[in-house]
This record gives structure tokens, C-alpha cells and sequence, in this order.
């Protein structure tokens, strides 16, 4: 195996366990008791498997994708099962939780409810491209989601977010006449 | 006040991110949201989806990483193309002759599965046509039962027209949000009863919806229409 390649293929595998760990430790995993080094140490592990393995793979480009694929959605299920456990924990000790009534939490929690409601209010077309849109998605993304042209998702998702402002700021008008 | 874009996703998150679910059980399985960004899926699926996502912080997380860990495999298994090409380790040490006749192979092997992909395409066409000329574009078997109200302490049994030229078929049960609760085996006949022990996962008094998807030889896939039931409470 030519040794400046299996380098280059090890820089990329130490990118992507970057991003999985980075990522799972979004889910505030410790607190499940799970490590965030399993997922991209059992990517890491079955890909060298296969590189060592004499297994006649057609199509190594989608097998690799079906290993990180496998790998998530069994830590997503691993996951589950210990937030399954966490959430029953929670609603046991929801009087430990921080003061809800404190201004700076109310101003901020009127102005999520706001947005929340307002995007629930868009029209049927438009609400999911800009759902999908505020969770981060960029333009090229959603088409690719529901397999539609760019130039169709961008108009789907410049005429919701022009209706999102507008219902905000109405709201925030009748706030202030109230 | 205006919001930019940044500022509107970043109060958008911390609303879906404090719609904590009480359980995850009516939560769409990981499979789904995988399956989601498939072309495949329906917009019907797509759709109910991020309606889930918007009321659950726990599937607004999960999605974001399938999301991005697809967008990551597709860049680690290009990588691995153009660094390994074929199966490392095996094309070492060859020289001469042995290239030639291999690219002379691949070009013979290229046009036969052109001329088979070619005849391929005609047989399926024709397949479609059989399959549309039935029931329309989509609708690949039209269902028979069950509909509406039905008794949930009776066995349910799942009808639905054969279609012609189908090799087998999978139905579907949805539940209100469009989200696929079970998925049956292959069905080689028109009819399926329902496993006792998903009978009874099942909730009463709420709608469900069903749907078959038959198969033909060569794969090709056509969705029936979908109907809906609701299992009756049993009476007190």
C-alpha cells in the first residue's frame, strides 16, 4: 500500500472523527455516560477492516457511506435508549430547574415564541424551506432535500422569509399599541 | 427590531432546542431520518418530518447530524476513491500487457451493460406502463381494507387488488404525521394480517394511515394511494 496515500486517507479520517466528536459532544453526551470517540473509532475501525479485508466490494464510494451511515444511527439508537432514561430523571427533578421568571429569560423567551409561532404561520409551501433554512441548512441543501431546482427553493425561501418579517413586525406593532 | 438572517436561526434553534419530547416512542426511528434525505421518499414523508423536528429538540439534533455526517461521507468516500481507485493492494506490481487487456475488458464490459441497461430501460418502461395503465401514475395496487372505523380487538387484515406483473409487495402504516410506524416483510399474495404483537403497539382511537408498495422484477417501485383507519376503543 503506497505509504503517502494511506497518510493522506489517515488525514481525512482524523478530519472526520474531528467532526464526529465535535458533533456528538453537541448532545452533551457525558451526561448519558457515552464516550463521543465511538462513533468515529468504529468508522475508523470498520473502514481499515475493509482496507485489509479481501472482501469484493463493488462500489466502495456507497459501502463507505453505508458504514458512517450504520455507525450514526446506531449511536443515534445507543443515544435513545440513555435519553429515554434522562428524560424520565428530568420531569422527577423539574423544581431543580433555573428560575423561568427572571425579565432577561422572559424578554428572550417571548422573542423565540414569536418566531416559533410566526414560522408555524407561513404558508404551506414555504414553511418547511424556511424551517429547514433557520436549522441551518443552506439553499443548495434544501433542494437537494425535496429535489427541486435551486432557483425554485431560493424563491420559496426569499418569499417565506420576507412573510416571516413582516408577521414579526406587525406582531411587534400590536405589542406596542396593546 | 430587525433581525438578520444569523439572528433569526439563532432564536429559531433556541426555540425548537427547548421542545424537549417527554419520550422519544412516537419519535420517527433513525432509519427515517436517514431515509429522508433519500430521493426516494415522498414530500408527504419530507414534510411530516420537519413538522416533527420543529416540536422535538432531541430529532432536530439527530437530523443535524445525519445531515452533516452524510455531507462528511460523501467527502471521506471521494477521498478514498481518488486515493485508492480500486481495491489497494491488488493492482500492485502490474505491468506490460496486463493493463491494456484490462482497459480492453473494461470497455467491453462498459458497452455490454450499456446494451443491457439500454434493454434494461425498454422492459421497465413497458413494466411502468402496465403498472400505471391500472390505477394511474401512482397507484400501483388500489386498497381494499381496511377503511375508516374498524374493530380493534379483531385480527386486521390488510387487503388491497394484485397488480399485474408485481413480484411482491411491502405495505406501510403511517401514523397522523405521515411517519412510517411499521414496515411489513415482502408479501408474495394481496392480503396481510397484521402480527398480533404490532396490533397491539398500535394505539386505539387514533388514525393511522397505510399504504402498499409493490415491487416489480426488476425493482421498480409504484406507491398505492393511502387510506386511513382508526382501531376502535373497546367498549367499556
Amino acid at each position: 500500500m503506497n505509504k503517502d496515500a494511506e497518510k493522506e486517507f489517515e488525514a481525512f479520517l482524523l478530519r472526520f472523527m474531528g467532526f464526529i466528536r465535535a458533533h456528538i459532544g453537541k448532545y452533551n453526551i457525558q451526561r448519558y455516560g457515552l464516550d463521543p470517540d465511538d462513533i468515529a473509532q468504529e468508522v475508523r475501525i470498520k473502514i481499515w477492516k475493509l482496507l485489509e479485508s479481501e472482501k469484493n466490494v463493488v462500489n466502495y464510494s456507497s459501502y463507505i457511506k453505508k458504514i458512517v451511515n450504520s455507525s450514526v444511527i446506531d449511536q443515534i439508537r445507543k443515544l435513545r435508549r440513555q435519553e429515554e432514561i434522562f428524560l424520565r430523571e428530568v420531569q422527577n427533578h423539574v423544581s431543580d430547574r433555573e428560575d423561568p421568571y427572571k425579565p432577561e429569560y422572559l424578554r428572550a423567551a417571548m422573542m423565540k415564541e414569536m418566531i416559533g409561532r410566526a414560522v408555524e404561520g407561513l404558508i404551506a409551501s414555504r414553511r418547511n424551506v424556511v424551517k429547514l433554512y433557520l436549522l441551518n441548512m443552506g439553499i443548495e441543501e434544501i433542494s437537494r432535500y425535496y429535489g427541486w431546482s435551486v432557483h425554485k427553493t431560493r424563491n420559496l425561501l426569499y418569499r417565506g422569509l420576507a412573510d416571516l418579517r413582516e408577521t414579526m413586525r406587525k406582531t411587534e406593532l400590536d405589542h406596542e399599541n396593546e | 427590531m430587525k433581525m438578520n438572517d444569523e439572528e433569526l436561526r439563532q432564536a429559531y434553534r433556541s426555540y425548537v432546542m427547548e421542545k424537549t419530547p417527554e419520550s422519544r416512542r412516537e419519535c420517527p426511528t433513525p432509519e427515517a431520518l436517514l431515509d429522508a434525505f433519500s430521493p426516494e421518499a415522498s414530500l408527504e414523508l419530507k414534510d411530516a418530518l420537519i413538522d416533527h423536528l420543529s416540536r422535538c429538540s432531541s430529532c432536530a439534533r439527530e437530523f443535524e447530524l445525519i445531515r452533516e455526517s452524510l455531507t462528511q461521507a460523501e467527502a471521506l468516500s471521494e477521498s478514498f476513491n481518488r486515493i485508492y481507485g480500486k481495491k489497494p493492494g491488488r493492482s500492485s506490481g502490474s505491468s506490460g500487457f496486463r493493463p491494456f487487456f484490462r482497459q480492453a475488458w473494461a470497455y467491453t464490459l462498459a458497452t455490454m451493460i450499456l446494451i443491457s441497461a439500454g434493454a434494461g430501460f425498454l422492459l421497465i418502461r413497458n413494466a411502468r406502463a402496465r403498472i400505471a395503465g391500472r390505477g394511474g401514475a401512482r397507484s400501483g395496487s388500489p386498497l381494499v381494507r381496511p377503511v375508516g372505523l374498524v374493530d380493534g380487538s379483531a385480527p386486521l387484515i390488510f387487503k388491497w387488488e394484485p397488480v399485474e406483473g408485481i413480484k411482491y409487495y411491502v405495505v406501510e402504516i403511517s401514523n397522523e404525521s405521515l411517519l412510517p410506524v411499521w414496515r411489513s416483510p415482502r408479501v408474495f399474495a394481496p392480503s396481510l394480517s397484521l402480527p398480533p404483537a404490532v396490533q397491539t403497539a398500535l394505539l386505539k382511537a387514533h388514525r393511522y394511515y397505510w399504504s402498499v408498495q409493490a415491487f416489480d422484477k426488476s425493482g421498480y417501485r409504484s406507491d398505492s394511494e393511502r387510506r386511513t383507519f382508526i382501531l376502535e376503543p373497546p367498549e367499556d
